[in-house]
């Protein structure tokens, strides 16, 4: 009794599992005097061991004897009956199945089923108790308590695991939903998500594919061992697993995907899949995409049902992902379109109200011409029509400079912004103060016409809101950045706070995330404003 | 509603600031030469509304937006930032008149 209650302190120290096991496992072979003992855990598939620990066999035995006990025989009949077994002699048994070559002998035997509330952990057996003797009721006696101290243990070690793993998919959850509200780039949101259910699910591969086009799909993300020769790589929805979970909107584990006809063979070939789990992305019961696992890294490559409800957490936040994403771009979309369709509009209500009208007065001046009564008149009429031609000439000039000034296509955005600045500080009285770093150099259109429209936009609003006596504009290059800083001594503002300004900024803002630049604004009022803006060069 | 603005009352000077269209009003703000400005004018002060585009009527080379005043003030305004917006700016002086005057109407 004294040895049980010191063995039970000294399992209390434990801190491992396997350590506290292996305790059990030494102290069941002292107190009984048993010369080998060993205790086996079931693995949560109850097809193999996870777990078997010896005392009395020597690591050389131990690797001569090879492979674990499969539950078979004897020690098979622990598991199902649920109750301790002593034996005389092993081999008279007729449940027995033989020892492996290489196994020590072993005749008296004393085998404990490790249960905890009708649940099978395993079984702790002791063998060739000392001076040849048969195992006793109380050798059985103490072997139970040690053994439900085992089963204890065990389901202590599960549960922590358990909570364990809940902590991480919650944490992972955590961070992806942050993520949905703070990443704006669908394919960095669409890598985390892929990349986080990949550590969970400990699947060697995780892909995300997208419609693209007419009946295909596209890898919008994929993570894992060789996925990067998916990334932007297609398949057809008929053709492809993937797209066929897309069009029935509905989960399915694939055991063996060199089985099911289904499967994109040919993907699966190249990456060398072997199992699968493909679950749909469904938004407002539209389904907008795929999100495949691949491979468990663990001896049994399938995927359980515990991935697969795992799996579908993470579809229905990659779903919302992809729809906000989608919805976003349809709305850019119908302002960018909405925004056409005004300087359209704008164009040619211009056209018809001025050009129109000066050409109309151009005609009446001809007329005027023509009917002159003599050439004095006729000369006076002449330079009123000339003045009249001079200025409509100015004001068709204006108008194309104000839709897209040819210097910019013509010379580049430094030129371009000289002239601005110097015609915004001739118009408005404003000093303007321009100085440029590129030197000669032409940047691609898109990002020269992108910086022109911004400083355009901001000297604007200089005009609007600032009451402003100075404003700066400086243009320069570093490290693969073009960046524009434009700064006035104006009134400033809180950013975001006035609705007309809002809306100016929110137009500069699409325009730089167009060409994957940043921009920044910093006001205070009486301190007045700069806007930088920062646009990566190809 | 506002605009990038010049404006000039009276030929006098010309400042550059907002024009915004208020519910009864259409406001002028901005600064001239550091000093701040505001100028109010009620819709149902406007006599007459249109568009200037002879030499003298024009602000800077620009066509203007002719305003008489009840009284006999005149303002011009002449638009920045984009075509087409003096045509804009007309319309739009005309449909905030029109709604305002029907606010005001007796029922």
């Amino acid at each position: 009794m004294r040895a049980l209650v010191e063995a039970g302190i000294a399992l209390s120290s434990e801190l491992s599992l396997d350590a506290v096991l292996q305790r059990i496992v030494e102290v069941a072979s002292d107190l009984t005097g048993a010369r080998y003992a060993a205790l086996g855990v079931i693995d949560r598939s109850g097809t193999g061991l996870e777990r078997f620990l010896t005392t009395g066999v020597d690591p050389e035995t131990r690797a001569t004897i090879g492979e674990l006990p499969r539950g078979r025989g004897i020690l098979g009949v622990i598991i199902r009956d649920a109750k301790p077994l002593r034996l005389h002699d092993l081999s008279d048994d007729p449940r027995a199945v033989g020892l492996p070559p290489g196994h020590p002998p072993m005749r008296t035997f004393l085998g404990v089923p490790i249960v905890l509330r009708g649940v099978a952990y395993g079984n702790l057996y002791l063998t060739e108790k000392r001076g040849g003797e048969d195992f006793g009721e109380e050798d059985e006696e103490i072997v139970t308590m040690l053994a439900a101290q085992a089963a204890v243990a065990i389901e202590n070690a599960r549960l922590y695991e358990s909570a364990t793993r809940w902590s991480r998919q919650l944490e992972s959850l955590n961070e992806v939903g942050n993520a949905l509200v703070t990443e704006t780039k669908l394919e960095r949101l669409l890598a985390l998500i892929a990349e986080r259910l990949r550590d969970l699910l400990e699947a060697r591969v995780v892909t995300v594919a997208l419609p693209y086009g007419e009946g295909e799909l596209r890898f919008a993300a994929a993570v894992g061992e060789g996925a990067e020769a998916l990334e932007g790589v297609t398949t057809t929805v008929r053709g492809s697993k993937a797209g066929r979970v897309l069009e029935r909107k509905r989960s399915e584990r694939v055991d063996s995907l060199i089985d099911d006809p289904e499967v994109d063979q040919e993907i699966a070939r190249r990456l060398r899949f072997r199992t699968g789990l493909f679950v749909p992305l469904v938004a407002r019961d539209r389904a907008i995409g795929t999100i495949a696992a691949h491979d468990k890294l663990v001896p049994d490559s399938r995927f359980t049902d515990d991935d697969l409800r795992l799996a579908e957490t993470f579809a229905s936040r990659a779903a919302v992902a992809v729809d906000l994403s989608q919805r976003v771009a349809r709305d850019a979309l119908r302002r960018v379109v909405a925004a056409q369709e005004l300087e359209r509009r704008r164009l040619a209500r211009e056209l018809h109200d001025e050009t129109g009208q000066a050409l109309t007065s151009v005609l009446l001046g001809l007329k005027a011409v023509e009917e002159a009564a003599d050439p004095a008149e006729m000369r006076a009429a002449s330079a009123e029509l000339r003045e009249l031609v001079v200025q409509t000439l100015r004001d068709v000039r204006r108008l194309a400079v104000e839709l897209r000034p040819k210097a910019l296509d013509d010379f580049g955005l430094i030129p371009a912004l000289e002239r601005l600045t110097e015609s915004f500080a001739e118009q408005t009285g404003i000093a303007v103060d321009f100085e440029s770093a590129l030197g000669d150099e032409r940047l691609p259109d898109e990002i020269g016409t992108a910086l022109y429209r911004i400083v355009q936009e901001s000297l604007t609003n200089v005009v609007k809101h600032a009451r402003a006596t100075r404003v700066s504009v400086l243009v320069t290059r570093r490290e693969g950045v073009v960046a524009a800083v434009i700064e006035d001594d104006g009134t400033g503002f809180d950013p975001g706070q006035t609705r007309d300004v809002g809306i100016g900024l929110l137009g500069m803002r699409e325009r730089v995330a167009l060409v994957d630049g940043r921009l920044e604004v910093e006001s205070r009022h009486g301190a007045g404003t700069t806007i930088l803006v920062e646009v990566p060069l190809p | 509603m506002s605009y990038a603005v010049l404006w000039s009352a009276n030929r006098e000077s010309i400042h550059a600031g907002r024009l915004a269209l208020l519910p009864s009003s259409l406001l002028l703000e901005g600064s001239t030469s550091g000093d701040p400005f505001r100028y109010e004018i009620g819709y149902d002060e406007i006599a007459e509304l249109g568009i200037g585009r002879a030499q003298s009527e024009r602000i800077r080379g620009r066509p203007v937006v002719v305003i008489n005043k009840v009284g006999g003030e005149l303002l011009r305004v002449a638009t920045l930032g984009g075509a087409g917006l003096l045509g804009e700016l007309v319309e739009q002086v005309d449909a905030a008149r029109r709604c305002a005057g029907s606010r005001a109407a007796p029922r």
